[in-house]
């Protein structure tokens, strides 16, 4: 009972902190996983084919949401937020240059033009920081200040958050569609050779079975399998 | 490029992108266009099984924005009554308020810090059970009711049953 108690406030701590976007697409994925391919069960109007087709398809489409979301999702977020905020930096060092308010032969310039990614991410943790890297993130807040601009930390997050936000809804029109129709195929490749190996196995020579596998096989190029002469 | 990176920096999209409704109802949209178009591609399928996969998809998806924005709203009105039930908040102040208004008032007051977070995040969590709920459990029932009456009107379902004849 502590134990859970101990999990529930780890997680209104996590969502509370940090909301991010594929926590809750994925908790949908998870409910959807299971309750979508029973609603469409239940539904009695369609054919069997139907059915079976569209279960499969909801089931598939959101185990693939599920670990999508977190998986690919993930792993954006943690490789392209640092160089973002790097960018950031970097655009605006040369904007304020342009606009005259920084000299590109001081030294504020060259530490925002020189932003070090790795660092920026590290400054969420600053306990995992050395004194070195500390001054360095402390200068660049103290820049950040000066010229108005986000914080490294502000600026980690926000840019986590929004890179996560465009992840999740990439997966969600193209990415996710696309690798559940791969899936399909590949089962129902799958399916049809093994019922012809069947079918040849149990000597079920139907003239319009041998039509539908000759078919088959010209279409899929299934080799070693030559139902004529068996 | 200043562009894009000005954006996914700003406080503004990083605000819009933190609310789960924002974020369901972005989603969903998407997932609305992106399911049906994919479904209808999938060669590995019947026509009319496609046909009856990418309407419901469709359906589903678009009645659960309307089903989304018709009845989390007016939930999130009622939401905080259910912070009571959540172990580590459940003395605070903010969560025996008795009306929204008082709830507001208390957790705007609220200093930051962990408790703060614990109650945003229980707010959240009721939220995504809440979107569970309606998305999952009660717009596929809506969706299994209609489909049949529209999949007729656009003439999918009146081509099976010619199909079956032939």
């Amino acid at each position: 009972m502590k134990n859970m108690s101990g999990i529930m406030d780890k997680i209104l701590t996590r969502i509370g902190s940090s909301n991010d976007s594929e926590i809750v697409t994925a908790s949908l994925a998870a409910f959807k996983l299971i309750f979508i391919p029973v609603a469409t069960m239940s539904d009695k109007e369609i054919t069997l084919k139907q059915k079976a087709y569209a279960i499969k398809r909801d089931f598939v489409t959101e185990l693939v949401a599920l670990t999508g979301y977190i998986g690919i999702t993930g792993l954006i977020k943690n490789n392209f937020t640092a160089p973002v905020c790097s960018k950031y930096y970097k655009q605006k060092a040369r904007e304020l240059a342009k606009a005259g308010k920084l000299d590109i032969n001081s030294d504020d310039f060259k530490t925002l033009i020189n932003t070090n990614s790795k660092l920026i991410k590290k400054s969420i943790k600053e306990a995992t920081l050395n004194n070195q890297e500390k001054d360095y993130v402390k200068n660049l807040q103290g820049l950040a200040e000066k010229f108005s601009l986000h914080s490294p930390q502000k600026l980690y997050t926000n840019t986590k958050k929004t890179i996560s936000h465009i992840c999740v809804c990439t997966l969600a029109l193209t990415i996710i569609p696309m690798i559940t129709n791969k899936i399909l195929e590949m089962y129902s490749k799958r399916k049809s050779k093994h019922q012809i190996q069947k079918d040849v196995s149990n000597k079920i020579y139907t003239p319009n079975k041998i039509e539908k596998m000759s078919e088959y096989m010209a279409k899929t190029r299934i080799g070693g399998l030559n139902v004529f002469n068996y | 490029m200043s562009l894009i990176i000005n954006a996914l920096t700003s406080n503004a999209a990083a605000d819009f992108v933190q609310n789960s409704t924002a974020q369901v109802l972005s989603e969903g949209c998407l997932k609305a266009i992106g399911r049906p178009t994919f479904t209808l591609l999938d060669k590995s399928a019947e026509e009319n099984e496609r046909k009856y996969s990418a309407t419901k998809e469709f359906l589903y998806q678009s009645l659960s924005m309307a089903a989304y924005f018709a009845i989390i709203f007016p939930f999130k009105k009622i939401s905080y009554k259910f912070l009571k039930y959540f172990k580590p908040i459940k003395d605070l102040d903010v969560v025996k308020a008795k009306n929204k208004a008082e709830f507001d008032e208390l957790f705007k007051n609220m200093p930051e810090g962990i408790l703060k977070t614990k109650v945003k995040g229980a707010n959240e969590v009721i939220s995504i059970l809440a979107s569970g709920v309606i998305l999952a459990m009660i717009t596929p029932q809506i969706v299994n009711k209609i489909i049949h009456p529209i999949m007729k009107k656009l003439g999918i379902e009146k081509r099976k049953t010619l199909d079956r004849k032939v």
